[in-house]
C-alpha cells in the first residue's frame, strides 16, 4: 500500500498521512444499452396507442422474467412529483422526461437502497427500452456485466430492432451499433486548477471519447466533475468500448494524481487560501445552494486529498452529492412538509456540517 | 465571428482542429460551409487526407450538448428533397434532420443514402461488430419474409386485385406479430 507522505513541506504544518487508496477521482460508474421493439415506430413518432403496445409488451415479459421479480414497474405519471425529481437528480430518468410523462414507465428494484448498485430499466424515453446500471467508484465491467444479465433475459421475450451491418437499431443514429453508452464521473480538481484539462478533454476526444460537464449544464462545470463517455457505439465491439473506457479510468487516475503530486511540489498561497476560504464557508455559512455545495466540497476534498487541511473527516464525495440534491433534503429529511427554498438551503449546510466536521462524530 | 472558410457568413459553429504534431487551432465556419465539409466525395472519406477534417467533427461532437448536436444534421444536403417521407412511418427527411433523430427501423434503409454519410462522420466504422440477438437468424428470416410480401402486396394493389392483398396483408399482420412474439415462440 502506498502512502502519500508530505514532505518538504515546513510552511503547511502538515502532520497528515493520506492513505492513496482513499483517493477518490473515479465517482460512478454507469452502462447504457439502448433497445427498440422491432415491428414499431421509435418514440419521435410514437402515438398514443404505439407508446401503449411497447408498455404492455415490457410489462408482459417482465411478469416472466424472475430476474424481475423484485423490481417493480412504475408508470412515471403515477410517480410522485419529489420522488420524479429525486429519479432525475440520480439521473435515472432524463429531466425532459417529466414534461411529457405519460406513456412513460421505468422498472426498479423495490430495493432502491441498494448502495451498491441501482439497476433501473426505463421504457418510452427517448428509445423504447434503456437498461442502465450505476455503481459507485470504478466499476465498469461489473456494471456491464449486470446489464447484459438483463439484456439476455429481455431479448428471449421481446425482439429488438436490428439489422445485420447496423447492428441494434435506435431513433438516434449516435447510438446505432451496440447501443452501448459507457460513462465514469471523475473529480479532478488537480486537473482544473492546474487548467491540464483542456489539453486532456481534447486528447480525449481524439480517441473517440466525450467529456461533459456533469452536473452543469452546457460548458458550466460545477465541482470539478466532469462525465466522460464514448461518443462511437457503431464499428467497435462492447468489450473493446469497456476496455478503452476502463484504460481511459485508468489514465485519468494517473493524470489527477500527476497533477496533484506537481500543484503539492509548487504549493502556493492562494490554493492554501481558497481551501481554507471554502473551509470556513462551509463551517460558519447558514445557507448554502447545491452548487455552491459542490464548489465548496469539491476543494474541501481537493484540500484533504493535498494534504493542506486535516481538521475534517475524508468523507465520500459522491455519497453527499446525493444526500444534500434538494430532492432528497426534501424526501428525507422534511419529510414531504412544504420546504421554502432557503429551508432547504438551511439543511442542506446542516448536513454537510455534520457529515465532514469531526465534533459531530 | 466570420466563417473562415467562405469569410462572408457569420459563424456559428465553433471547431477545434487538432494537427498530428498536436498543435491546436480555432477554427469558425457558418453553416453551410460545415455543410460542404460534411458532403465531401466519397474517397476522401476513407483517404488518408480527410482524417483530419473527420477528427474536426468528431472532436466538435465530444463538446456538443444535444440541441447544438442537431446542427450536424444541418449539414446534411437535402434541399430537392426534404420532404421525401419515410413510407413506413411517414417522418419526413426534413423532420429527420430537425429532430437529429430517425422515426423507425425502416428509416436507415429508406434513407439510407443521406444517412450513410452521416454515420461515417459520427461513428467509429459503417459496420456492427458487436453481440447479436440469440434470436437473430430467425427473425430475420420473418423479416425478410414480410418485406417480399409486402412487395407483393403493392403489386397486388396496383393490378386492382384486392382478394389477393387481403389475403396478403392478413399473412403480413400474423407474420409481424409473430415477429414480436418470436423470442417467445423460439424458445419452446
Amino acid at each position: 500500500m502506498e502512502e502519500n507522505t508530505l514532505t518538504n513541506n515546513d510552511t503547511n504544518n502538515l502532520k497528515f498521512k493520506y492513505n492513496s487508496e482513499k483517493q477518490q477521482v473515479i465517482l460512478n460508474s454507469c452502462i447504457s444499452l439502448f433497445r427498440n421493439i422491432s415491428g414499431y415506430k421509435f418514440n419521435v413518432v410514437a402515438d398514443k396507442m404505439d407508446k401503449e403496445s411497447i408498455l404492455n409488451l415490457v410489462l408482459e415479459a417482465k411478469s416472466q422474467i424472475s430476474l424481475l421479480n423484485n423490481f417493480n414497474f412504475y408508470y412515471l405519471r403515477d410517480i410522485p412529483r419529489l420522488q420524479r425529481q429525486l429519479l432525475i437528480d440520480q439521473k435515472v430518468i432524463l429531466s425532459k422526461s417529466t414534461q411529457k410523462i405519460s406513456g412513460k414507465a421505468v422498472i426498479l428494484n423495490s430495493k432502491l437502497v441498494d448502495k451498491n448498485k441501482l439497476t433501473a430499466i426505463t421504457v418510452n424515453e427517448d428509445e423504447h427500452i434503456k437498461i442502465e446500471c450505476k455503481m459507485p467508484g470504478n466499476n465498469i465491467a461489473g456494471c456491464y456485466k449486470e446489464v447484459l444479465k438483463f439484456e439476455k433475459k429481455l431479448e428471449k421475450k421481446l425482439s429488438f430492432s436490428f439489422n445485420q451491418t447496423l447492428g441494434y437499431l435506435t431513433s438516434n443514429p449516435s447510438l446505432i451499433g451496440t447501443g452501448l453508452k459507457a460513462s465514469i464521473v471523475a473529480h479532478m480538481p488537480s486537473m482544473v486548477i492546474s487548467t491540464k484539462i483542456v489539453d486532456f478533454i481534447k486528447n480525449l476526444n481524439q480517441v473517440g471519447f466525450g467529456v461533459n460537464s456533469f452536473l452543469g449544464e452546457g460548458n458550466e462545470i460545477i465541482g470539478n466533475l466532469f462525465q466522460i463517455s464514448n461518443l462511437m457505439t457503431l464499428g467497435k465491439n462492447e468489450e473493446s468500448i469497456i476496455e478503452e473506457l476502463i484504460a481511459i479510468s485508468k489514465n485519468v487516475m494517473e493524470e489527477e494524481e500527476k497533477a496533484k503530486t506537481e500543484l503539492k511540489k509548487s504549493l502556493n498561497l492562494s490554493i492554501e487560501d481558497s481551501v481554507y476560504r471554502s473551509y470556513g464557508m462551509i463551517k460558519y455559512a447558514k445557507i448554502l445552494s447545491f452548487e455552491e455545495s459542490l464548489e465548496l466540497l469539491s476543494i474541501l476534498r481537493f484540500g484533504l486529498d493535498l494534504g493542506i487541511i486535516d481538521e475534517i473527516v475524508k468523507f465520500d464525495f459522491f455519497e453527499l452529492m446525493n444526500m444534500i440534491s434538494d430532492s432528497n433534503i426534501e424526501i428525507n429529511y422534511i419529510k414531504n412538509k412544504k420546504a421554502s427554498l432557503d429551508e432547504i438551503d438551511f439543511i442542506r449546510a446542516c448536513i454537510i456540517r455534520e457529515k465532514i466536521f469531526k465534533e459531530y462524530n | 465571428m466570420i466563417c473562415d472558410n467562405c469569410r462572408k457568413n457569420e459563424a456559428s459553429i465553433h471547431l477545434i482542429q487538432l494537427g498530428n504534431d498536436g498543435e491546436v487551432k480555432k477554427i469558425d465556419l457558418c453553416k453551410s460551409c460545415v455543410k460542404e465539409l460534411a458532403f465531401l466525395p466519397e474517397e476522401e472519406f476513407s483517404g488518408g487526407d480527410f482524417k483530419n477534417s473527420t477528427s474536426i467533427l468528431a472532436i466538435d461532437l465530444g463538446f456538443f450538448n444535444d440541441s447544438e448536436s442537431f446542427d450536424l444534421f444541418g449539414g446534411l444536403n437535402l434541399s430537392n428533397k426534404e420532404n421525401r417521407r419515410c413510407q413506413y412511418c411517414n417522418i419526413s427527411l426534413n423532420a429527420i434532420k430537425k429532430l437529429g433523430r430517425v422515426g423507425c427501423q425502416r428509416c436507415y434503409e429508406e434513407f439510407q443514402e443521406d444517412l450513410n454519410p452521416l454515420i461515417k462522420l459520427i461513428q467509429s466504422g459503417i459496420e456492427h461488430k458487436g453481440k447479436v440477438p440469440i434470436n437473430c437468424n430467425k427473425r430475420l428470416k420473418i423479416e425478410k419474409k414480410i418485406k417480399d410480401l409486402k412487395f407483393m402486396l403493392e403489386e397486388q394493389i396496383i393490378i386492382e386485385n384486392f382478394e389477393e392483398a387481403a389475403r396478403l396483408r392478413d399473412k403480413i399482420t400474423s407474420l409481424q406479430k409473430k415477429l414480436h412474439y418470436s423470442g417467445k415462440k423460439l424458445r419452446k
